[in-house]
């Protein structure tokens, strides 16, 4: 294993570098980092939303200062060489934009209604949603990082949203929960990300913790509200944001990932 | 002391010695005199045989206004979106090598032709037989090909109505033709799709014919935008394989000849213009230059001086500031061997 060695364990150095997706993780660790004398997680999350493009690799760090600090909100420069693993959680790796497209696209095995949309085969449909996942901040701040420095990367993408998505956000969630093309969108979603296992190690979302596909139980978004933006009127209902129980059980998952990639490196 | 010759007083570009022999092959003074000025912000739209590949790509490349009805999805650009038939033409169309195509496509957009036995299938898909390129994996059902041909219909109609100059490159005159129908198919059943029956047979297309039809098409497409008029070209790329019995170099020159000379009857009218693509590549003076090692793929450079004499003459379109762009010439070469149906052909020689 690969570390640092103090009062002789070795601690594996990791840097969470995420939005507001990664504080549920962070939140979690608060609890139980005094219980996980191995690992020593770094969040250099941001807790704004829509404000992330601005993260970038520099040399061999992100910087916080200018337009990185200002827009992204990184609580610190992000030294690179630094950590023996990075975490790259949420930062736009999200099922909604795919789900944006299929409100103007249908591919051929889907069922929603096509009066108004432009038809297109699944091969296309397919090689569109690898170009959604190469236009994500993940996916280019992880190659860049890559770039950069040889340590493992983790990437985690958004969670699916709670399942009151589909009737406090109908426009975009209902239709494909009706049709079932919620299913096959999130099929779709899933192998495309499994593609970028020869790069990345990718965490997917625990099935048990759908109430339908591509729909998270709602049970993790109760009280999950406190994750928002506090400087942004209120969004409504919260659908995207999961609490510290979701929290858990992704911080287990990438805790069992690191240990397993760090022992592969 | 010889009379007066009508010869005499003629302009260099009417000598051979003075035009060619002692010209450059790639900068022929007057070898193309536009007839019209297409007038700043003119929509282009294009179609033809792969070569007018790179007369879209290049008026592309230099912000032209090229009508495209049928743009390609968000993120996807480059091979990929040229693979799904996009950014190559003002439409999905694919490639249109002959002008009965071209006739057949308008008169079916605007609704007075139906093609028949065109969903061709292969190994449980289905394909648009006459546009089988653009879905390169085919469609599940035969609703679904019928379906996505009736919006690419809607866009060619769109296309058609916003149309200023409509570019078409006259590419082969071999086809194949549905027996009973008449419907001619840019590719020969069995190559892409399909399987080659006796409802097929072969057709070679005369001079009067391919006349008849590039009046047929710019009547159709004037009839449903009067203002629009057409610059006509012939592709200088040979023919990859012939069904005839002749040898493909007199197979290839036939159907050249045919197609120059119908270009060149229609550019009798003043609303059509005729750019000597061919000429430029395949005259004596560019002593074979401009063609790959395989003696058919037009190299980069020869692409490049064929528009080159296409945009001196029409300066008024080159959007300010923006000098002639060269394009890189493994582009070109990927656009070629990527985007012909008929180079499929080769896999049938020995």
């Amino acid at each position: 294993m690969r570390g640092c060695p103090t009062r002789n364990v070795w601690i594996l150095t990791v840097a969470v570098i995420g939005n507001s997706h990664a504080a549920v993780i962070a939140k979690a660790w608060n609890e139980v980092a005094q219980q996980t004398p191995d690992v020593s997680l770094e969040f250099f999350a941001a807790t704004r939303h829509g404000v992330e493009d601005g993260i970038h690799v520099v040399g061999s760090k992100i910087p916080s200062s200018g337009r990185a600090g200002s827009e992204a909100g990184l609580s610190g420069d992000v030294d690179l060489t630094s950590f023996e693993a990075i975490l790259v959680a949420g930062l736009r790796r999200d099922v909604s934009s795919l789900v944006r497209l299929h409100r103007t696209y249908q591919p051929e095995s889907h069922r929603s209604n096509t009066a108004k949309k432009k038809l297109v085969s699944d091969a296309l449909f397919l090689e569109m949603a690898r170009a959604d996942r190469e236009r994500s901040l993940a996916v280019t701040l992880a190659r860049d990082i890559r770039g950069s420095v040889d340590v493992p990367i983790l990437l985690i993408p958004h969670p699916y949203p709670s399942l009151t998505a589909v009737a406090n956000q109908s426009a975009l969630w209902a239709e494909i929960h009706e049709t079932g093309d919620a299913a096959r969108l999130m099929a779709l979603f899933e192998m495309v990300n499994d593609e970028l296992t020869t790069e990345f190690s990718v965490i997917a979302q625990p099935s048990d913790t759908l109430v339908a596909p591509l729909f998270t139980d709602p049970r993790y978004t109760h009280d999950s509200g406190f994750f928002r933006d506090p400087d942004r009127p209120s969004l409504g209902p919260e659908d995207y944001h999961m609490n510290v129980e979701f929290g858990h059980i992704q911080l287990s998952l990438v805790l069992e990932r690191l240990r397993m990639v760090s022992r592969v490196a | 002391m010889p009379g007066k010759s009508p010869y005499a007083g003629l302009s260099e570009r009417s000598f051979w010695s003075s035009a060619v022999a002692s010209q450059s092959a790639t900068h022929l003074p007057g070898v193309y005199v536009k007839k019209f000025a297409l007038g700043e912000g003119a929509r282009i739209a294009a179609a033809g045989s792969c070569f007018a590949q790179h007369i879209v790509r290049q008026l592309r490349i230099r912000n032209f206004n090229v009508v495209d009805v049928e743009p390609p999805p968000p993120g996807i650009e480059g091979a990929t979106a040229r693979r799904f038939g996009y950014l190559t033409y003002s439409a999905r169309y694919g490639n249109i090598y002959t002008a009965r195509q071209l006739v057949q496509l308008i008169e079916e957009a605007t609704g007075v032709w139906q093609p028949v036995d065109w969903v061709w299938e292969r190994n449980g898909r289905f394909f648009d037989a006459l546009r089988p390129s653009v879905e390169p994996e085919g469609l599940s059902t035969q609703d679904l090909v019928r379906a996505h041909r009736d919006q690419h219909l809607a866009a060619v109609r769109e296309m058609i109505k916003s149309t200023d100059v409509f570019v078409f490159t006259l590419g082969l005159t071999e086809a194949w033709m549905h027996r009973a129908s008449g419907t001619v198919y840019p590719t020969a059943p069995g190559t892409v799709a399909g399987s080659f029956n006796k409802d097929f047979s072969f057709i070679n297309f005369s001079t009067a014919e391919v006349v008849r039809d590039l009046y047929r098409a710019r009547a159709l497409l004037q009839a449903a935008n009067p203002s629009l008029r057409m610059i006509l070209t012939v592709s200088p790329v040979p023919l990859t394989a012939t069904a005839t019995d002749d040898h493909v170099l007199l197979a290839s020159s036939y159907s050249k000849a045919v197609l120059r000379a119908a270009a060149g009857e229609l550019a009798q009218k003043a609303d059509v213009d005729y750019f000597p693509s061919y000429e430029i590549i395949t005259g004596p003076q560019a002593r074979g230059q401009f063609f790959d090692e395989n003696l058919r793929t037009v190299r980069a450079e020869g692409v490049a001086v064929v528009m080159s004499h296409f945009f001196a003459q029409h300066a008024e379109l080159q959007p300010a500031g923006r000098a002639a762009v060269t394009v890189p010439p493994a582009s070109v070469d990927e656009l070629m061997d990527d985007q012909c149906e008929d180079a499929l052909l080769e896999m049938f020689g020995s």
